[in-house]
């Protein structure tokens, strides 16, 4: 027997600490499992859906490909045929890629960092069940002849009320940006949770490379979708309103949709794949016994991927008429991602071929070299398109469809099915079949490149891609029955999967197999709903190769933090470069309101969307009922006395300030509201390029007089002054301080008196939003100011009652900062757009 | 335990990404420039001269950080004896060459193709 090292706690440990542990992380029973907020339970349920949507996404796949199977087929019209192809590819964009790669997530991080959860675990559920839900009704559609029809990236003016009549599109509207919002609520959740709830020792350069690939993944998220949402945004106030963003003849531009639509759909194909790509990173290893290859070097990959991957939007557009040099920088940018991508590829083959003992061929292993073909091979067409000239060839061909399949079914679908092999042990208490496994691998892989490389050639001999049918003499014909007796081939394998998953799959959070793989990360140490028994400390990448008695050591309790000290659900919080614990957080156990919530969000845009606007605000109320609910009971008690967790280190439960998780969690959702605004300062200025003649002093009324955003300015500053001075007046622990609310209102009303004042301003010069593209411009600065300055009241209301009912002080004084913080914000926004409305057309040539 | 002894995320990240920072500056500031000119003073010389003038003014300093990487550390905070040190120098490093690379190879366009005329 090993001689023990010195260790943070010691044997034996006190009776009825397991107990309290085990008490603390129970999953409610029977139907109340729909309330647990468990990482383990939240992420098999999110994969679960996830998959349920590959699965619906893929047989609209599969009856695209029977109407294309011969030429002048009727099998469904071409109406339907429309919402076919728009439902398929946003299913499996937004309900399916986005979202699974999210549930992996929730699901594996905290297992890897030997966390006990998430920081947030209620907004995991959240993110959660707004996702399953939306996705359910908007998928629903699709059955009603509701579907949206033009094409899952929606290009306006098709998609204008003009072309569009009916809701159809509003649902892609509406839906895409209410699963969005989810989606940015799991990227909240999985930054201040890899950051921040590391276990102790495990520095930036110790995590594994899944961690940097989902916080890669999750700063993309901040970047990347707010620049659709505002897109949505627009497009539906343009169809509700007639606010002419898209609309040429009044000097809006269609091609601004495009702009904001692929700056976030390139980065998508990124945000897709570098997830993948990290999961890849993790089996190899494993099935080579073998540490990864080049660590640094994948690092430096998933970060300068994640960088380029910003540079390529305008390569969607290279057939739109941009300038030559533009095409060139973008060309170039297209062509630099294919270096890190390589990179990763060549790490993965040196990893393969230093193991001292043959690469194990198992499942999970086959389809990491599918992967690695197929993707390739995508990456090659890849370069090829960045190409401007091959580019304006095969726009709009089956050539493209080939390339994305093969890049995403191969960078994404393949990566997954790896994953489900190789991870289901951690969750199941059987593994799945390998030899059925192997059958699904070959299956799928040759009905995939039956299905895809066929279109290749379609597309080179000019076959364009969203038609219904096509006449029979074009040389097109053996090409798509090809591809269609693929497309069956790979539906075949996965439904041997869904068999083989039903036969063997039995959720579990205590008897998983045991590291079948002999892997070497955190995740494959025994575990429970409560994760594992103590936190390890870690000195390595591989904790479990390089200390052989680790999963030992943390099943006694021998490591930090092997109980419940404050009786509740809690984790270490650790420093976010080198791991160093400080402190203690407390996590909110199962409850009704993030279910109740999401349903409530889930009817107002849905219900919004139908025009049923009564129901929609009774939603919109139940909405905010459960979420003050639930954040009601977030801010907990300051006066508890610190902690041992182990090695003598006392820490600290309560934290405020820029150390605390909180704090974190609000200034990553204003890095999301600021690239909003920056993808709107971005659109303002587009605009003014395209159709300077529709700005003032000729083409609107004149800006009202300079003095105006002078006074609205100084009333913002007037605000921000007195939230400031509210911060020094905040009340000691058992006292009070009466003028403490009423300086937060009193900063409240400020906001709200200079967004009133800036929107009659504009009002009162004869200004209206539906005149041309800068009014629409100037009234949306008011609209998203509106949006911020709203969070804002909310939160000083919320900050106002936990004062009256004696929950906030100079100590406990999260709230308040979390109020600060967006208001402060919402001052730089305001007096940005004060800048940009006001003195820019001012001094404009 | 003191937080003012630790390295903070934002200068680390910030150091390990410094690289990525300067190709986005480019490309945003190249595209942006080069737009502009065109569309307002419709001048292909001056265009072309701006973008091969930005790209000598962002390529430098990535230059310089890429021959005096351990400087350009403790410059951001990274102190020589974080244990990790060389690994973040070498992230920082390949991250630099590469962008280094991405900005020259986006710049070299204008010496390639003529700046204002439409693609298509």
């Amino acid at each position: 027997m090993a001689v023990d090292r010195e260790l943070p706690n010691s044997l034996p440990r006190p009776e009825g600490e397991l107990e309290a542990l085990e008490r603390a992380w129970a999953l409610p029973k029977g139907f109340r499992l729909i309330t647990a907020v468990n990482n383990q339970a939240i992420g098999i349920i999110y994969i679960g859906v996830a998959l349920l949507f590959f699965i619906l996404a893929g047989i609209l796949g599969l009856i695209i490909r029977t109407q294309l199977a011969v030429p002048g087929n009727n099998l469904v019209g071409q109406d339907f045929y429309n919402q076919l192809f728009t439902m398929h590819g946003t299913t499996m964009m937004f309900l399916f890629a986005v979202p699974v790669v999210e549930a992996l997530g929730v699901l594996l991080l905290p297992q890897m960092l030997a966390a006990r959860d998430l920081p947030f675990p209620r907004l995991s559920a959240f993110a959660m069940w707004a996702y399953v839900v939306g996705g359910l009704v908007f998928f629903s559609t699709i059955l009603y002849d509701l579907a949206p029809k033009g094409g899952w990236f929606m290009y306006p003016p098709l998609t204008l009320s003009e072309f569009s009549p009916g809701n159809n599109a509003d649902f892609w509207l509406l839906g895409i940006g209410f699963i969005e919002i989810s989606a940015i609520a799991g990227a909240i959740e999985i930054i201040v949770g890899t950051l921040r709830t590391r276990p102790p020792g495990m520095t930036l350069a110790r995590m594994p490379i899944f961690a940097w690939a989902m916080l890669i993944f999750a700063a993309m998220i901040m970047i990347a979708f707010p620049a659709v949402i505002l897109a949505t945004m627009m497009l539906e106030i343009e169809r509700a309103f007639g606010w002419p963003f898209f609309s040429a003849g009044k000097g809006g531009d269609p091609l601004l949709w495009q702009h904001l639509f692929w700056f976030f759909g390139h980065p998508e194909v990124y945000i897709i794949f570098l997830p993948a790509a990290g999961l890849v990173s993790m089996i190899v290893p494993a099935m080579a016994q073998h540490r990864l290859v080049g660590y640094r070097l994948i690092v430096v990959a998933l970060i300068a991927t994640g960088f380029f991957s910003f540079g390529l939007w305008v390569h969607h557009m290279f057939t739109t008429g941009i300038p030559s040099l533009s095409l060139g920088f973008f060309s170039a940018a297209s062509m630099a991602v294919a270096i890190p991508s390589g990179i990763q590829v060549f790490s993965w083959i040196a990893t393969i071929a230093a193991g001292r003992k043959p690469f194990r061929i198992t499942s999970a292993s086959l389809f990491v070299l599918g992967f690695l073909f197929i993707f390739t091979v995508g990456g090659l067409t890849g370069v090829m398109v960045a190409l401007v000239p091959v580019d304006f060839q095969v726009h709009d061909t089956y050539f493209v469809v080939a390339h994305f399949h093969y890049v995403l079914i191969g960078g994404m679908v393949f990566p997954l099915f790896a994953t489900l092999y190789y991870w289901i042990p951690m969750i199941s208490r059987n593994m799945l079949s390998e030899r059925l496994g192997r059958w699904v691998f070959w299956l799928m892989f040759i009905g995939f490149n039956l299905a895809f490389f066929p279109m290749h050639i379609a597309g080179l001999l000019g076959m364009p891609r969203r038609v219904w049918t096509y006449p029979g003499d074009l040389g097109w014909n053996s090409y798509n029955m090809a591809s269609t007796v693929g497309a069956y081939i790979l539906a075949a394998g996965v439904a041997l999967f869904v068999i083989d998953l039903f036969r063997r799959f039995r959720p579990t959070m205590s008897g998983g197999v045991e590291n079948p793989w002999s892997a070497g990360t955190l995740e494959w140490l025994p575990s429970d709903a409560y994760a594992t028994r103590s936190i390890p400390f870690v000195t390595s990448r591989e904790p479990l190769w390089d200390q052989p008695s680790l999963a030992r050591e943390v099943n006694e309790g021998r490591h930090f933090l092997p109980g419940a000290p404050t009786g509740g659900r809690e984790t270490i919080v650790t420093s976010a470069v080198d791991a160093l614990p400080q402190y203690v957080i407390r996590m909110p156990g199962p409850g009704w309101s993030p279910l109740i919530a999401s349903l409530g969000m889930a009817g107002f845009f849905l219900l919004l969307t139908v025009k049923l606007v009564v129901p929609a605000l009774i939603s919109g109320v139940v909405f905010i009922v459960a979420v003050l609910v639930w954040a009601w009971s977030l801010d907990h008690d300051a006066n508890v006395p610190a902690v041992d967790i182990g090695a003598g280190i006392r820490l600290p439960v309560y934290m405020a300030g820029p150390v605390s998780h909180s704090w974190w969690a609000m200034t990553v959702l204003i890095l999301v509201a600021s690239s909003l605004y920056l993808a709107y300062v971005f659109s303002y200025f587009y605009l003014w390029v395209v159709s300077p003649d529709v700005w003032p002093p000729e083409g609107s009324p004149a800006l009202p007089h300079i003095f105006w955003p002078g006074i609205i300015g100084l009333l913002i500053l007037g605000g921000t002054v007195l939230l400031l001075f509210a911060r020094r007046i905040l009340p000691a622990p058992g006292s009070t301080s009466r003028a403490f609310p009423f300086v937060v209102a009193l900063a409240m009303a400020c906001f709200l008196v200079a967004l009133t004042g800036e929107i009659w301003g504009h009002w009162a010069s004869g200004l209206r939003p539906a005149d041309n593209a800068y009014a629409t411009m100037v009234y949306m600065a008011c609209f998203l100011n509106l949006q911020v300055i709203t969070g804002c009241v909310f939160l000083a209301g919320f900050t106002i009652a936990r004062y009256f009912t004696g929950k906030l002080d100079k100590e406990r004084r999260v709230n308040f900062e979390s109020t600060a913080l967006l208001t402060y914000y919402a001052a730089a926004q305001f007096l940005l757009g004060l800048v940009i409305i006001h003195v820019f057309p001012r001094v404009a040539i | 335990m003191l937080e003012e002894q630790r390295p903070s995320l934002a200068p680390t990240f910030g150091y390990l990404m410094l690289g990525s920072l300067f190709w986005a500056v480019h490309l945003l500031v190249v595209y942006a420039a080069h737009t502009l000119i065109c569309a307002l003073a419709s001048s292909p010389t001056a265009s072309s001269l701006t973008v091969v003038a930005l790209t000598a003014i962002l390529a430098l300093p990535v230059a310089f950080v890429l021959l005096n990487q351990r400087r350009t550390g403790r410059w951001f905070g990274i102190s020589d004896e974080l244990p990790d040190r060389k690994t973040y120098d070498a992230i920082s490093r390949f991250i630099g060459l590469l962008s280094l690379a991405g900005i020259l190879w986006a710049g070299v366009a204008a010496a390639i193709v003529s700046s204002c005329a439409t693609g298509r």
